[in-house]
């Protein structure tokens, strides 16, 4: 099949193992049996299924005829393919998570073989891209190569989001233009006023000497004054305006990219890491647009308008002055790496340090509660007296560097005296000139400088960018289809079709499940902890889509629905109650804006809020805190069962909506909700078994299978997981009355 | 807490290489598996011995220090160890070269060379707080630094030269 990727020498040891059989499947590990890197050749043939060693031996044979089942094993950042003999279990090869697709898709394939089925070439998993310039596998979640994307692109594509203000940056460079030139009359005027005023046989005409002199002064204040005004205020004005408005625009896509992304995004993605590409990187971002982009074109234009001034001065003289500018640039080569290490050392204890306020500020009630402030305050120390070391450290070794650069610079104004005086000496050249030349020499070190150091920053802000595009770039992986289908009412029949789902795609929670659920029916889910109960749910919100099977809603598979029609009609409460920074009022009405006030208060009393909110001195006005930590834990649930009704939705969804509130509150919050419940199709998820006792129908589930379905009595009947849970609540009620009574 | 006496139990290795595990209180169990209950900052102590079912293990005991097991029991365990935790650890670093967005890093491992690539330094680098660093490659697989201070001057000039 695709045995010309075998290496040469392997493949005549399998051709002579292999005389008779025809090779299905060949597929290459990275580990090697003991563990260590390396490769070794699964092969599969009509017959027989064999490992070979990268140096093609025979590790292991078996023949397909006694192979009851090939399984994969996960272990920790590798995995093992299994073949099940009946009595047993062979571990024939292992891989790492750099494998898992192909390995995946290669146990499905021996499945098919096994069961003498031709080899799916419908729904198999995309083979990984390669990329087309390096060869090198793309990594899943990013769908380019990371690594030849080339850079001019993601400074065009900044470029592109700079386009509609291309007004402000001809102004930018015209500005710059205009304030250099400026800058560069400067020493042109002192070079006058040496040589044609101060000089003792300098003739004058029309003006005495000493008005020639306030005249070029005036004129020396001008120019610099000019150049102040282009280079400093206009300048810094126009790019200003550009860069912050150009990284609004690169933000508020960001934004609206973010809210767009499929959940499956926010678990790849640790929260921090997502804000830090929000904030710091569009940061980054801003500061190349403000300030290096500008100096770097400054850089630019001064290095060639001094060059060329230096050059009409004295040619000679320049080709001196080029002497000490080559080890300049070598040294500043050489430096800058040591010295950004420094630097880079300086910013990440920096940045562990406000981690480790962060996480001492936001566990403050467990600090308290354990007493540990010493300790805190311990770590804190060392953190931060890491970050004071690697400041010292830094201003250490920029002390011993940046004298020596200077000294370079130094260097090469005192050549200017040492071999333009001689030039003066032999009336080669004037004072005048020569001290212009010094302060043409002054500004055409600057630039020399900053561009070497701008290469690398231009460099870092560039991969900053490509974070951030990376986000823009990301395709939400659940959205409409073409033509998705209106449902303006759903009539609320939820069909589960041989569903498999997994937030690792390679480890499902949800396995073959096949469920219906009437409209208006009212279903209870039961099951242990990490059984999948909360992942179904998930699913019928379609925050993740199925691996395999399909989900139905009133007989239309949920891909075609339209999302805003179908979420817009599913009420949830989340089992982790969440709740926003602001009044209660608001977190309610969230659900349903421009909703009434009546509104908002009819969906309390349903939810039993009311009694508790109107016991609160203000009342719906009542702030709930940062993620509503004001309210008890069971006010809190109440709070999003409010939220939930006031959606009126055609499906309810309560997962562990009571599971914090006093039995006596339960109760009552039952009895509103009972009402509520007739005419919507309800899901409820509890632990506490009472909790279900108005459902219709019970189904139990059991790593992510259905193991028992039926009503209350039913279920009982069955004597099966159900009633064992049943009698095991019951027993431990009773046991706690009885520990009362004592 | 089971503990397991090192001196007094027996580990063995059966003809297909699966290991059976005989107690203190004279019970045998076969196809024993061991987990490190810290596999990221203990390879040597508190290691569980452990039966597969289903989904779920149920634990014999644990044995809280290898080194006090009989040589060969010793052997056995981490053989089986090593080959359910696969977390290289970096020795030392022969190269990082940075090219385009990816840092490529060309290392010597306790399993052997091997040249990863890393993505983004401030997501996929974990430091701990025992100056353990982790490092996540663009392939999902994890590669350990047990103590970085403890790496060779080149070493370290090479990886603090991309550390933010
Ligand atoms: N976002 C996620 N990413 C990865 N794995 C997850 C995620 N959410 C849940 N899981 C895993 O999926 C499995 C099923 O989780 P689920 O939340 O559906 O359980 P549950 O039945 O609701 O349990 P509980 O009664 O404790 O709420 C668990 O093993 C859990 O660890
Ligand atoms: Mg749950």
């Amino acid at each position: 099949m695709e045995d010309e990727k075998i290496p040469g020498n392997i493949r005549e040891k399998i051709k002579k193992e292999l005389r008779h059989g025809k090779i299905l499947l060949t597929l290459n590990t990275d580990i090697k049996y003991d563990g260590s890197f390396g490769e070794e050749w699964l092969i599969v043939t009509d017959k027989n299924m064999l490992v070979f060693s990268g140096t093609g031996q025979v590790l292991h044979s078996v023949r397909l005829k006694e192979v009851k089942e090939v399984e994969i094993v996960d272990l920790v950042g590798s995995s093992a393919l299994e073949v099940n003999m009946g009595k047993f279990i062979y571990r024939i090869i292992l891989y790492s998570n750099a494998k898992n697709s192909e390995f995946y898709q290669a146990v499905e394939d021996i499945g098919n073989i096994l069961k003498g089925r031709e080899v799916a070439t419908k729904g198999r998993l995309k083979p990984k891209a390669v990329c087309e310039i390096c060869n090198q596998p793309i990594p899943e979640d990013l769908g380019k190569c990371p690594k030849c994307t080339d850079k001019t692109k993601t400074l065009l594509r900044i470029m592109s989001f700079a386009k509609p203000y291309s007004f402000t940056i001809v102004m930018i460079i015209l500005v710059m233009a205009v304030g250099s030139l400026f800058g560069l009359v400067a020493p042109y005027l002192t070079k006058l006023i040496i040589d044609d005023i101060l000089k003792p046989d300098a003739v004058v005409k029309r003006f005495t000497k000493s008005e020639w002199l306030f005249l070029a002064s005036l004129a020396l204040f001008l120019s610099y004054a000019a150049q102040q005004l282009f280079s400093g205020f206009f300048l810094e004005r126009l790019s200003g305006s550009l860069g912050y408005k150009t990284v609004y625009d690169v933000r508020a896509a960001v934004y609206e990219k973010l809210q767009e992304l499929s959940m499956s995004y926010f678990d790849k993605n640790q929260t921090g890491a997502i804000l830090s590409r929000v904030n710091q990187d569009t940061g980054e971002l801003q500061r190349f647009l403000v300030d290096f982009i500008p100096i770097t074109l400054e850089g630019v234009i001064m290095f060639f308008g001094v060059g060329a001034l230096l050059i009409f001065i004295s040619w000679e003289l320049t080709l001196y002055i080029l002497i000490p500018i080559v080890p300049t640039v070598i040294f500043l080569k050489w430096i800058f790496p040591k010295v950004r290490t420094y630097f880079h050392r300086f910013y990440h204890k920096r940045a562990m340090l406000s981690v480790l306020v962060n996480d001492s500020v936001s566990g403050i009630r467990v600090i308290k509660a354990f007493g540990q402030e010493k300790v805190e305050i311990e770590k804190f120390k060392k953190r931060s007296g890491e970050y004071r070391d690697a400041g010292i450290e830094m201003n250490s070794q920029w002390g011993i560097y940046h004298p020596i650069l200077h000294l370079f610079i130094i260097f090469g104004s005192v050549l200017v005296w040492y071999i333009g005086g001689d030039f003066i000496l032999k009336n080669r050249m004037s004072v005048g000139d020569i001290v212009a030349y010094t302060g043409y020499l002054a500004m055409f070190y600057n630039p020399i400088r900053t561009l070497t150091r701008m290469v690398e920053m231009i460099s870092n802000s560039l991969s900053a960018a490509e974070r951030v595009f990376d986000i823009v770039d990301t395709e939400p992986e659940i959205k409409d289809t073409g033509l998705p289908k209106e449902v303006k009412e759903l009539r609320g029949g939820i069909e589960f079709d041989n569903v498999s789902f997994g937030y690792n795609k390679y480890k499902p929670v949800i396995k073959r499940m096949t469920l219906e659920i009437k409209p208006n029916e009212m279903i209870g889910l039961v099951g242990r902890s990490g059984a999948g109960k909360s992942t179904m749910v998930n699913l019928i919100c379609r925050l993740y889509d199925v691996n395999k099977g399909e989900i139905r809603i009133d007989g239309e598979e949920i891909k075609n629905i339209k999302l805003a029609d179908l979420r817009s009609q599913i009420g949830i409460v989340l089992q982790e109650t969440f709740l926003f920074n602001g009044t209660i009022y608001e977190n309610i009405a969230y659900a349903k804006p421009g909703s009434t006030r009546e509104e908002v208060i009819e969906a309390s009393i349903a939810a039993n809020a009311h009694e508790f909110i109107l016991k609160k001195p203000d009342g719906y006005d009542t702030d709930v805190g940062e993620r509503g930590n004001n309210l008890s834990g069971g006010e809190k649930q109440m709070v999003s069962i409010a939220r939930a009704i006031l959606r009126n939705p055609r499906v309810l969804i309560l997962d562990e909506a009571t599971s914090s509130v006093d039995v006596q509150t339960e109760k009552k919050i039952q009895d509103a909700l009972e009402k509520l419940t007739k005419n919507r199709t309800t899901i409820a998820i509890a632990h506490r078994l009472s909790t279900l006792r108005n459902c219709n129908r019970l189904i139990v589930i059991k790593d992510g299978k259905i193991v028992e379905m039926g009503t209350h009595k039913e279920l009982m009947a069955k004597k099966g997981l159900f009633s064992r849970l049943i009698i095991m609540q019951k027993e431990f009620s009773e046991q706690a009355s009885k520990m009362k009574a004592v | 807490m089971t503990l397991l006496d090192p001196k007094k139990i027996k580990i063995e290795k059966d003809q297909k290489n699966l290991l059976t595990l005989s107690t203190q209180n004279g019970k045998t169990y076969r196809k024993v598996n061991f987990l490190l209950l810290f596999p990221f900052t203990d390879l040597e102590n508190y290691v569980s011995a452990v039966i597969r079912k289903g989904s779920e293990y149920a634990e014999i005991g644990i044995i809280k220090h290898l080194k006090d097991l009989p040589k060969d029991m010793g052997r056995y365990v981490r053989e089986d160890l090593k080959l359910r935790y696969f977390v290289p650890e970096i020795r030392d670093i022969k190269s990082i070269t940075t090219r385009y967005w990816f840092h490529k890093f060309d290392v010597y491992t306790d399993r052997g060379e091997k040249i990863f690539y890393l993505r983004n330094v401030r997501e996929n680098v974990r430091f701990k707080a025992d100056s353990s660093i982790v490092i996540t490659d663009m392939e999902k697989c994890r590669y350990k630094i047990p103590n970085y201070t403890r790496l060779s001057p080149k070493a370290l000039a090479e990886l603090d030269r991309i550390l933010l």
